[in-house]
Order: structure tokens, then sequence, then C-alpha cells
């Protein structure tokens, strides 16, 4: 045999045998790559779930500290009776008779539906939400709550403003509606009825039980 | 003093030697003599021993081993082919050696080369040996352990050793008297022209018993060669050679070349050692023409001399099967190499993946943990939302409905009226509806009254209710008390409206 032939062919074997190995290295290495990806991708979930849970966590807490800004312009139970002497003390200032005034229990603040955000969800999430809203605690579960105060008072029409300004400039959050203004027979004095709201943050249990 | 170099010339019943030294770039024929030996390929080693005893004999310090074989069962042949092709001609030489009846079903190898004859054929000189005996030949001078990779068929390469006849610019013949057979040769140009074999030899002298039956033989051996030149001249007779050299051993026949030149009638001399080139003889004994053979191999080596008949033709299968081993070797280190390269690799890469499916493992529990974990988390994330979305609406809803700054809407009520009428009820329901009813003296004040309405910055929508016209008691003038329904703004949609700080 020619060894020129030998020689090419020991060089045509070795460089099958380099190309072959070559190949199954670069298919291995092809692999890892794609396994190296696919553990970034990991990685990357694990730092994005673990994010989540530290963002929930954060907004848990920032929602709590919303909750005690929130409260602070809301009526504790213990807030009402000083309420009350608010109003007797404003109704002297303003020179207006408290004729009468009839408290009824705390309600929850019923949203008419076209202004919740919730109603703007669909259906499905909505019955989710509801779902879990059954579920929920009710010992957590905190909503806004309005008690009704049936005010009638008599008095001038600039005392009556006077009076109605007092108290739309009280520190926690009360609404008046339902103003109603009669003259009668001892004009000027004038017989006022209105219906104060004052609010506070209860849990349905407690509005349950009350 | 460098290792010398031996060279063997072995012949039927005799190993003639010549051990060179090189000195001052010349060769020196330091030693060269003869020992009796008979190859016999039955007892192993009979050989190497021989060649042993010469190098200890003579105390001779060899560096590299020559061969010559001047056997009588090597066959040496002109043949006339028509021009073939290389592999073609290897066939019909091996179809011709088949032919000689001492290769007749015998394992043999051979040389040849060819020189042209005429414009359709070839002059091809061959040499066979019978493998067997090859074999046990460079088995044997192999086994003394010394370098021997060369090997001549005596007399096929003196051409280009002895200057006298490699200059000469005419036909130079050579008469070769070895010891069983007589080679009468004619070279020109560093071609051969004629090579012929007479079956007559120094050893059939030798044996001749008595002095006619020397003379005897003398002469049938003189007719051959006479024969033999009669046909070279007829064949080259425009230009025959005109002298004739002569290889033999001087110590056994002197004045042969006398006894030539009268019988073919040419100018016939002993071949000079003395006159080749780089070459230095110690002793004049060592003058002697029958040393040629043992010295071509080693002074084609010595002096580089690529001769026509390569001195390594016969060591090319195993030079071959080196070649391939080292070829393999090489081979076999390289794909080792790289093997070894990819098996890092793999090693490398299959740690790294393996790492890499862990790691993804451990990771695919942590985010499953993490997530069973904050799976309450998640839960009381989303309760709290929805709380949060239902305080937010519901502090909205309030929002909107304490936008209202009643001691500013009835400071504007009071503002706005006319002066013409007077107001006996307002009322504001929760739902933003205002009814508005009270006393005027004249209708166009309540038409009036409805078009402040209209342009009022807290209502809008104004809306006739009622109006009854009524006697007051006590005078006699009529009043109008009349009721209007409007809506307080949608103050969530406008911002112009009284609002709250």
């Amino acid at each position: 045999m020619d060894p020129k032939k030998i020689k090419k062919t020991v060089i045509f074997v070795c460089v099958i045998f380099t190309v072959a190995l070559s190949a199954l290295a670069y298919r291995q290495y092809i692999d890892y790559v794609r396994l190296k990806e696919k553990e970034k991708a990991q990685q990357d979930e694990l730092v994005a779930v673990k994010a989540e849970i530290r963002q929930i966590e954060e907004s848990l807490k920032l929602y709590e500290k919303e909750k005690e800004d929130f409260q602070q312009y809301l009526f504790s139970e213990r807030d009402v009776p000083a309420f009350l002497e608010e109003i007797s003390k404003h109704a002297q200032q303003s020179v207006v008779n408290v004729v009468d005034m009839k408290t009824r229990k705390f309600q929850e603040v019923k949203v008419p539906e076209d202004l919740t955000a919730q109603s703007k969800m669909g259906k499905k999430q909505k019955s989710q939400t509801q779902a879990q809203d059954s579920k929920a605690d009710v010992n957590r579960v905190f909503t806004l709550a309005a008690m009704s105060i049936t005010v009638k008072v008599e008095g001038v029409y600039s005392a009556l403003i006077k009076f109605l300004g007092a108290l739309e400039e009280y520190k926690q959050l009360i609404t008046i509606s339902n103003l109603e203004i009669v003259s009668g027979r001892y004009y000027p004095t004038l017989q006022c009825g209105f219906t104060l709201k004052i609010y506070s943050l209860k849990t349905l249990e407690e509005l349950q039980q009350k | 003093m460098s290792k010398g170099l031996l060279g063997v010339d072995i012949s039927q019943k005799t190993i003639r030697y010549v051990y060179l030294q090189k000195i001052q770039q010349e060769y020196h024929l330091i030693q060269a003599g003869k020992i009796g030996f008979g190859l016999d390929l039955s007892k192993p080693a009979s050989l190497s021993q021989a060649i042993m005893g010469i190098i200890e004999k003579e105390k001779l310090d060899v560096g590299r081993i020559f061969a010559a074989v001047s056997r009588s069962d090597v066959s040496i042949h002109q043949i006339i082919l028509p021009k073939l092709k290389d592999d073609e001609i290897e066939e019909v030489i091996a179809a011709e050696i088949e032919k000689i009846p001492a290769f007749l079903n015998r394992d043999f190898d051979y040389i040849f080369k060819k020189y042209p004859h005429s414009e359709d054929k070839d002059k091809v000189v061959l040499a066979a040996i019978e493998r067997q005996i090859l074999d046990f030949i460079v088995q044997e001078i192999t086994g003394i352990g010394i370098p021997f990779s060369h090997l001549e068929i005596s007399p096929l390469n003196l051409i280009d050793i002895v200057p006298t006849l490699k200059n000469s610019g005419t036909p130079q013949a050579v008469l070769v008297l070895q010891n069983q057979f007589s080679y009468l040769s004619v070279m020109e140009q560093q071609q051969y022209k004629f090579f012929y074999r007479i079956p007559l030899g120094l050893d059939h002298l030798a044996l001749a018993a008595s002095e006619p039956a020397k003379e005897h033989l003398l002469e049938s051996w003189s007719a051959e060669l006479k024969r033999l030149w009669k046909s070279y001249l007829t064949e080259h007779k425009n230009n025959p050679a005109q002298q004739l050299w002569l290889v033999y051993d001087k110590d056994f026949f002197a004045g042969l070349n006398k006894l030539i030149a009268k019988d073919l009638n040419l100018d016939v001399h002993v071949l000079p050692l003395e006159k080749i080139q780089g070459l230095k003889v110690k002793n004049d004994t060592y003058l002697n023409p029958i040393y040629l053979l043992a010295l071509t191999p080693v002074l084609s080596w010595a002096r580089k001399i690529k001769n026509p008949f390569p001195l390594d033709h016969f060591f090319r299968s195993q030079r071959l099967k080196k070649y391939v081993l080292k070829v393999a070797a090489v081979c076999l280190v390289l794909m080792g190499v790289v093997a070894t390269t990819f098996t890092v690799f793999q090693k490398f890469v299959d740690e790294q993946s393996r790492l890499a499916s862990e790691e993804i493992d451990s990771d695919a529990d942590e985010i499953k943990t993490h997530q069973a974990e904050a799976k309450g988390l998640y839960a009381r994330y989303q309760e709290y939302m929805n709380i949060r979305q239902g305080l937010l609406d519901q502090a909205t809803y309030v929002y909107s409905l304490n936008r209202v700054s009643w001691s500013h809407v009835l400071a504007v009520v009071a503002e706005e009226l006319p002066q013409e009428l007077s107001l006996s009820s307002f009322k504001f329901s929760e739902s933003g509806e205002a009814r508005i009813q009270g006393d005027a003296f004249r209708m166009e004040s309540v038409a009036e009254l409805m078009r402040k309405v209209d342009n009022s910055s807290i209502l809008e929508k104004g809306k006739f209710d009622f109006l009854k016209e009524k006697n007051l008691s006590d005078q006699d003038q009529k009043i109008y008390h009349f009721g209007i329904l409007a809506k307080l703004r949608d103050l969530r949609k406008t911002d112009d409206g009284p609002q709250k700080d």
C-alpha cells in the first residue's frame, strides 16, 4: 500500500473522528446552553416570586398603614358622645335650637352599583371576588359603616347656615343629606331637618352583631 | 572517533567483509577479509553469529551494517518487454520470475529497473530472491541489534560507485567473477545496455581437482564469454565497449585480466579500488576488487548515491509496517488527544449540566415552597385588595355625597332668590333632587325663578311642579303658591359647583 494513501486514510479517519467528536461536543454544548437558559429562566422566576411576595408583604403593611390613616378621619365608638356634645355646642354658638335628634345603628355604606370599581370587572371575576369574600373571615373584612342621626333644629336662616357650616368643618368625616327647611308660623324662625351621618370602620362581624 | 560501517557480501560459501571509518570527510577501509560461511536456513542465528564473530574477531566498533548478496539462488536477468504501464510491468515481471524453475511455486521478492530499448520496447534488468532467504538474511542481521536497512543484490549498483564507469563517455564493460556466477554487463550513460550471467564462478575453478580440469573449465568459461561478447557486439556494433573492467578475487587468480584480454581482444583492467572517490585504503592487501561487492552498499549510503536499484527496496514492506505503525500510533495519539479533550469537555459539560439541573430542580422546589407558603399571603392579599377596593368605593361615594357644602348652597339660594317671592320650604333629598315651594305675587316671578334655577351654579333641570292661586285672608290680594322641582348639579362631573374645601 502506498504510504501516501495510508497517510491520506489516516488523516481522513482522524478528521472524521475529530469532526464526529466535535459534533457530539457541540450538541452537548447546545444542550448545556439550553439547560443554562432554563436555569436562568427558573432563577428569574424565583426572583420574581420572591419579589412578588415581598411586594405583597409591603402592600399588606401599606394597607394597614392606609387603614390607620383612614381611621383618623372616621369615628370610633368613643367619639360619638363627644360629637354629640360638639353638635350641642355648635347649636348654642349658632343660635339654633336642637329640637330633635335621633341616632340609628351603624350600617354598611351601600355604594350604588354604577359607582363601584368592582362592577367594572367581569362577571366571572366578580363572582370569584364574591366567593372569596364569602370565604373570607368576617373578622378581618372591614367595611365603611355609617350611623345616621336624624336632626331637627330651629333657627333663623343665617343661624342655620352658620350651624351647617360649623358641622361641615368638623374634623372627622360626616355627611349631611335630606336637608329640608320649612318656614312656619314663627318666621323668621325656620324649621330645619337633615340627616347627619358619621362614619366608622367596622368589621362585618361587628355589623352583624349590632 | 565515530563508529564504523560494516559491509558484508554473503556468497554461497563465504562472507566477505569490509569495515570503513569516517576520518576527516573520507572513508577509510580499515579492515577487509573473508570467512567461510554456508547459509543454512534451518540454523537460526547462524548468520548473525557469523557476523558477530567477524565483529568480535576484528574488534570492530560497528555503527551500521550493510549487506550484499552474491548467491546462486539470487537470479539476475535481462529481459526485453513491450512498453507497459508501471502496474502492468509489475505483473509481467512477476510472471516472468515464476517461469524460473528455482522460483516456481515459491514466494519471492524482486527488484527491477527498466531502460529504453527501442521505440516500443523496454529492457528490464531484474533481480529476484526467494522470500525465505531474504527474510532469513534480514532477520539475522537485524537480530544483531546494529542498524541495518540496506541490502544490495550484487552486482547491480556498481555503476554509481566506480567513477571510471560512471563518468566515462564511452560504453564500459564490467565482468564480475563471483563464486558461483560471472556477470558480464555493459553500461553507457549510466544505463545497462547489456547484462548477462555465466553459470561459472570462482568456486568452480577452485573445485577443479587437477590443472587440466581447471584449464578445461577456464576454456569453457572463456568460450561462453566470447559467445556473449559476440552477441553484444552484434547488438551494439556501432559503438561497442572498447575496454572491460574485471572484478574478481585477485588473490585467487592473478593475471586473469590478461587471459581475457587475449580471448576477447580487448583492453581488460582490474577495477582499481583506490580510484573510488572518497575511499582511502589503509592496507594494500585490501586492494582486491572482489571487496567492491561488499563496499557498494556502504559507499552508496555514505555518499548518498541514489542507486538505480535502491538499497532499501527489500525493507519497504518492513518500513511500510513501521510507517503504518508510526502513523497508526500518531493517529491513535491524535485521536487520544481529541478523545481526551472531548472527555474532559464532556465531563465538564456533564458536571455543569448536572449542577444546572440540580439548580433548576432546587429553584423549582423553592418556587413551589414559596408559592405554597405564600398561598395564604396571596389569599390575604386578594382579600385585602377587595376590602381596600370596597373601602375606596365607599369612600369615593361618601366623598361625592359630601362634596356639596350645604351652608354654601343655602347662601347661594338666598342670594339668587328673586325679591318678589318667598320660599315656604325647600328640600334636598340624598339622591340630589330639590323640591322648592313658595309664594309669589306675580307669575313672572315664578318664571324668573325657574330661569334662575337653570342658570344656577348649584341647581339644574328646573321643572315646573304646580301653581295654585289663593287669596290672602286678611288682604284683598291674590298670591300664587308654587312648586318647582330641580336637581342638584352632578358635582362628580363638574368642578365648578360649590364644594367643600
